[in-house]
């Protein structure tokens, strides 16, 4: 085992466990937390495959950024326990679902593992910011300028939903 | 086949860069105080950016059909009529937005994010491109949201929007799980290229089709497919009605014209007319079950409505699947019928919307019990039900209406593709819808109405749009040789 696949399985373990982490835990600020965690380890999954610039961008704006806002929501929500611990569902339905989850997560573990994956190797400097920028400016320029369009559309309804009075007077 | 670089692909885009330039546009006349006050501005520069942008698409019609940008845009016929289908749809919709009382006292915003999702659209409908694919759907999709909630005073309008983003929220997860389980075993993202590696290697088969599953989702859920149907008849009630009206018509159109283009392009192989499914996975048999389950559950639980935008809701998705059936059937024949229905249900639909909204405007309530003694209201009252009449017999199906021809087309398509039990059974699925479409009518002349009033529709403008539907709707019924030259000329995939 080189040293290579030890750091894969513990940011994989890390990854694995922590996402666990979101889903099971029953306060929200822990589920947060916990997909901080887990955005890190993937981060570092991203820089095992030589995808420098991606883990930075991933930690920075994931982890950093968006995950910040998340606990601030959560905090300024002020939740209390009560409402928390409230899941209208029976037992068996829990069971149920859980039981499909689990199903679900197996066959997909075991496409995942039976498929062989096929695909031309990375181009010549993958990863770094200039051949990224290239990149994005000729072959991707127009999902870049449409996500652009989709960010600006988004805030703006964001600020919409936000606004109080959306009527005029 | 041509793949176009960026330079040489930005005159194909001019359409669609007028709509952006109208966004933005709308959004910086808002701001001024003086002119923000003036309720008109806002829809009329809506409505010139997309008359523009479908004087554009017939300009760039004329252009050799191409894959631009790299191979992340198609622009071949199916575009083109995608193009000015967003446009007629978005041009009604504002319309309609004008004359309801829902949505009188909006802000500039609402008719900007119209824009933005007719935008959407014929981006959706031309990707190639698996990442494009995910970004116009999103670009449909968040839109949507926000304009369910629009009325977010109301409790509805925002119980339906957080329905619909939590439900659309899942189901893009789900798809761009699929799309990367494709992009894996195939190693590409570009619809043709999937195409040619599959016919040229052998695939995994497992993770493929599962992968292709995952993608159904998200297409399903956005053309309302069972079993990812379950937000519209919330979603499509709480919404304000003109909204719903365009729900239901343009991102679903857009959402078919995906689901087709990716089938037909990356997973069969055309021969002569002839799509036939690649070795690895009976597409045809997956969809024909997928839409007769659509058709059936949207007619079955139509019945039981008693509102009039849930009633609508699931005759969209029995609509949905009828449209499925193109899916099924793999033909040149299922393209041209899927097209002439998608015109047909554009006329008769928003014709249908329009009469609602009239009503809604008129008592207030979106029960179907509104719709009691419509025809005995006065002038406008009869005119009202006569409309609703043939949309509603449009809509089950019947000669002399579109519905029967857009519906004659599809049938016959599955027929040429040998699958006579699904045309057997659609047809049955057919005749129960007649029932519940013949229900509004027997309200509107054999029931008495509460209130003896005449009809409120005042104005010129909306009862002409009223009859215009109307009109169109027995016109190409009887003379569908127009449409027909239309779709002939659309059902063509560049691929």
């Amino acid at each position: 085992m080189s040293g290579f696949d030890i750091l894969f399985f513990v940011f994989a373990g890390f990854a694995l466990v922590s996402a666990m982490g979101v889903v099971v835990s029953p306060n929200p600020v822990y589920s947060a937390l916990s997909l901080v965690l887990t955005l890190f380890s993937v981060a570092g999954l991203f820089l095992l495959l030589q995808a420098e610039f991606l883990a930075v961008v991933q930690v920075l704006t994931y982890a950093g950024a968006i995950l910040v806002l998340f606990v601030f929501i959560i905090m300024l929500l002020n939740l209390s326990d009560f409402e928390l611990m409230e899941v209208r569902m029976g037992n068996l339905g829990k069971a149920l679902l859980t039981l499909a989850a689990v199903v679900a997560f197996i066959t997909l573990a075991f496409v995942v593992h039976l498929t062989r994956i096929t695909g031309d190797p990375a181009v010549e400097g993958f990863g770094d910011i200039s051949t990224l920028g290239r990149e994005i400016f000729t072959h991707y320029v127009i999902p870049f300028e449409i996500a652009g369009v989709l960010l600006t559309v988004s805030l703006i309804g964001a600020v919409m939903l936000a606004k109080k009075n959306l009527t005029k007077e | 086949m041509e793949i176009l670089n960026n330079q040489d692909s930005l005159w194909y885009f001019l359409p669609e860069s007028v709509l952006i330039l109208t966004f933005v546009v709308i959004l910086l006349f808002d701001l001024p105080e003086n002119w923000s006050k003036n309720r008109l501005l806002a829809p009329i520069v809506a409505t010139i950016g997309t008359v523009l942008f479908l004087a554009l698409s017939f300009y760039t019609q004329q252009f050799p059909e191409a894959i631009t940008f790299h191979g992340m845009i198609i622009n071949d016929a199916f575009t083109d009529f995608f193009r000015l289908f967003a446009g007629l749809t978005a041009l009604i919709t504002i319309f309609l937005s004008l004359k309801s009382k829902e949505v009188a006292q909006v802000r500039a915003e609402y008719w900007a994010l119209l824009v933005g999702i007719t935008l959407g659209i014929p981006m959706l409908a031309a990707s190639n491109n698996l990442l494009m694919i995910y970004l116009a759907l999103e670009l449909i999709s968040i839109l949507s949201y926000i304009l369910v909630g629009y009325l977010h005073n109301t409790k509805t309008s925002s119980e339906a929007a957080v329905k619909y983003v939590l439900y659309g929220a899942t189901a893009s997860g789900v798809m761009i799980y699929g799309l990367s389980l494709i992009f894996g075993v195939t190693g590409t993202l570009n619809a043709i290229e999937i195409r040619q590696f599959l016919i040229s290697n052998p695939a995994e088969q497992l993770a493929l089709f599962i992968g292709l599953l995952m993608t159904l989702a998200g297409f399903g859920y956005k053309i309302s497919m069972v079993p990812f149907h379950m937000w519209a008849p919330d979603v499509y009630q709480g919404a304000p009605t003109p909204v719903t009206a365009f729900l239901s018509v343009g991102p679903k159109a857009a959402g078919f014209a995906i689901l087709l283009r990716f089938i037909y392009t990356a997973l069969t192989q055309d021969q002569g007319g002839v799509y036939v499914p690649l070795k690895y996975i009976d597409i045809s048999t997956l969809m024909a079950v997928f839409a007769l389950a659509t058709m059936t559950l949207g007619n079955f639980v139509a019945l039981q409505q008693t509102n009039i935008k849930r009633f609508l809701a699931y005759s969209s998705i029995a609509h949905a699947g009828y449209m499925l059936m193109a899916a099924a059937a793999l033909n040149t024949e299922a393209l041209r019928g899927v097209i002439f229905y998608m015109i047909s249900y554009l006329i008769m639909n928003m014709g249908a919307f329009a009469v609602a909204i009239a009503v809604i405007n008129d008592s207030g309530s979106e029960e179907l019990s509104a719709f009691k003694g419509l025809g005995n209201r006065g002038r406008k009252g009869a005119l009202a039900a006569v409309a609703m009449t043939l949309f509603m017999v449009s809509l089950t199906g019947l000669p002399p209406t579109v519905g029967f021809v857009g519906k004659f087309y599809l049938f016959s398509a599955v027929i040429e593709a040998k699958i006579y039990w699904l045309a057997v059974l659609g047809v049955l699925n057919s005749v129960v819808s007649l029932y519940y479409y013949a229900k509004i009518i027997k309200y509107m002349y054999f029931e008495e109405a509460k209130e003896q009033k005449p009809f409120a529709l005042t104005g010129f403008s909306f009862p002409s749009l009223i009859v215009g539907l109307a009109a169109a709707t027995v016109f190409f019924g009887i003379f569908w040789n127009a449409l027909s030259y239309l779709t002939e000329i659309s059902a063509h995939l560049l691929m």
